[in-house]
C-alpha cells in the first residue's frame, strides 16, 4: 500500500480491531435478572394494549350526539344529523368575529402594525431553516 | 435481523415474559460495559453503572417506542449515567505534550505502526484511546469498535450529527498525535 492509499479512518479501525469490547464479571446477567425479577413487570398501559376501546368510545359518543342531540348539552331543537351544520356555522361565526376584533387591534397599532408580519416571517424563516438544515445533515451523514 | 430479535424480546417482556430480558442483557452487556468503562475508567464503577442502566432500561421499557434500535436507546442510558458519574468525580486527564509531537503525517504514523507487531500496535492504540477525555473515548468505541452510525451516535450522546462528525475528526487527529508522541517517547521510530 502506498502512503497515498492509506485512509486515516480505516487505519484506526484496523488498529482497533484487536481491542475487543470489555466484558463485565461472569455473574453480571444473573445479578441483573435477580434485581429485575424483584421489580414489578413493565406492562403496556391498559389503553395502549386496547387502543380499539378508544375508537369505539369515540365513535359511540359521536353517534349518540349525531342522532340523539336531545341527550346532550347541545340542546333540544335539532333534528338528527343537523347539529354538525349548526355548530360548524356557529363556530365559524365566532371565529370570524374574534379575527375581526384581533385585526382591529392591529389597526390600532398605527405604523407599527408591520412588525406583526415581519415577526411571523422571521419565526417561519427560523423554523424552515432548522427543518431544512436537519434534513441536509441527515442526508450528508 | 438482530435488531428484530431485540424488538421481539422487548415485546415478550411487555407481554409479561420477564425472562426475555436476560437475552437483551447477554447481547448488549459487553458494549454497554465498554462504553461505561471508557468513560469512568474504573471496572467496579463501570459495572455498577451498567447494571443500574440495565435495571433502569427494564423499568422504563414501556417508553421504548422502537423509533431507534434498542441498543441505541440502551447505550444512551449508559452514556448519560456514566457522564453524570464523571461529572461528580471530576477526573483529571493528561494533556498531550506538544513538544513530543513530531511532524509526521498520518500516513507516516500508520506506516510506522505497520512495522510494529500486532501486540505492540494494540498497546499503543489502547494507550492513545485512554489518553482521550471520557466522552471522546466512548465515541471511539462506538464508531470504530461497534461501527455505530453517526446518526445513532448522535442519538446516544445527544450531540448533533455535525458535532459528532467534527468530534470524530478531532479525535482521529488526537489519536495520531498521541500515538506519535508515544512512539517518540519509546523510541519506536
Amino acid at each position: 500500500m502506498t502512503p497515498k492509499e492509506i485512509q486515516p479512518d480505516e487505519a484506526i479501525k484496523r488498529l482497533l480491531m484487536y481491542s475487543k469490547p470489555e466484558s463485565p464479571s461472569a455473574d453480571f446477567t444473573a445479578r441483573i435478572m435477580e434485581q429485575v425479577l424483584a421489580e414489578p413487570a413493565p406492562e403496556k398501559s391498559w389503553l395502549a394494549r386496547n387502543p380499539w376501546i378508544l375508537f369505539i368510545v369515540t365513535s359511540a359518543v359521536f353517534l349518540l350526539l349525531f342522532y340523539f342531540p336531545v341527550w346532550s348539552l347541545f340542546g333540544y331543537e335539532f333534528t338528527p344529523g343537523q347539529f354538525l351544520m349548526y355548530y360548524a356555522g356557529k363556530y365559524v361565526t365566532s371565529a370570524a368575529l374574534w379575527l375581526g376584533e384581533a385585526l382591529s387591534r392591529f389597526a390600532g397599532m398605527g405604523k407599527m402594525w408591520y412588525l406583526v408580519p415581519v415577526s411571523v416571517a422571521i419565526l417561519l424563516l427560523a423554523v424552515f431553516d432548522q427543518a431544512f438544515s436537519k434534513r441536509a445533515h441527515l442526508k450528508t451523514a | 435481523m438482530k435488531d428484530q430479535d431485540d424488538i421481539y424480546h422487548v415485546q415478550q417482556i411487555l407481554a409479561g415474559k420477564t425472562a426475555s430480558f436476560a437475552y437483551l442483557v447477554d447481547r448488549h452487556k459487553d458494549m454497554a460495559f465498554t462504553i461505561a468503562l471508557k468513560i469512568v475508567r474504573n471496572r467496579e464503577d463501570a459495572e455498577e453503572i451498567t447494571q443500574d442502566s440495565f435495571v433502569k432500561a427494564y423499568q422504563s421499557l414501556r417508553s421504548f417506542k422502537g423509533e431507534s434500535k434498542f441498543s441505541t436507546w440502551l447505550y444512551r442510558i449508559v452514556y448519560n449515567a456514566a457522564i453524570s458519574h464523571t461529572r461528580r468525580q471530576k477526573h483529571e486527564f493528561t494533556a498531550i505534550d506538544e513538544n513530543l509531537i513530531g511532524n509526521m503525517t498520518e500516513n507516516e504514523i500508520v506506516e510506522n505502526l505497520d512495522q510494529l507487531d500486532s501486540e505492540e500496535q494494540s498497546r499503543l492504540v489502547a494507550a492513545a484511546v485512554d489518553h482521550l477525555p471520557p466522552d471522546e473515548s466512548a465515541l471511539v468505541s462506538l464508531f470504530y469498535m461497534q461501527e455505530t452510525s453517526i446518526e445513532d451516535i448522535s442519538r446516544i450522546t445527544g450531540l448533533s450529527v455535525s458535532n459528532v462528525k467534527v468530534k470524530l475528526h478531532r479525535i482521529r487527529k488526537k489519536l495520531y498525535d498521541v500515538m506519535q508522541q508515544k512512539m517518540v517517547k519509546t523510541q519506536l521510530v
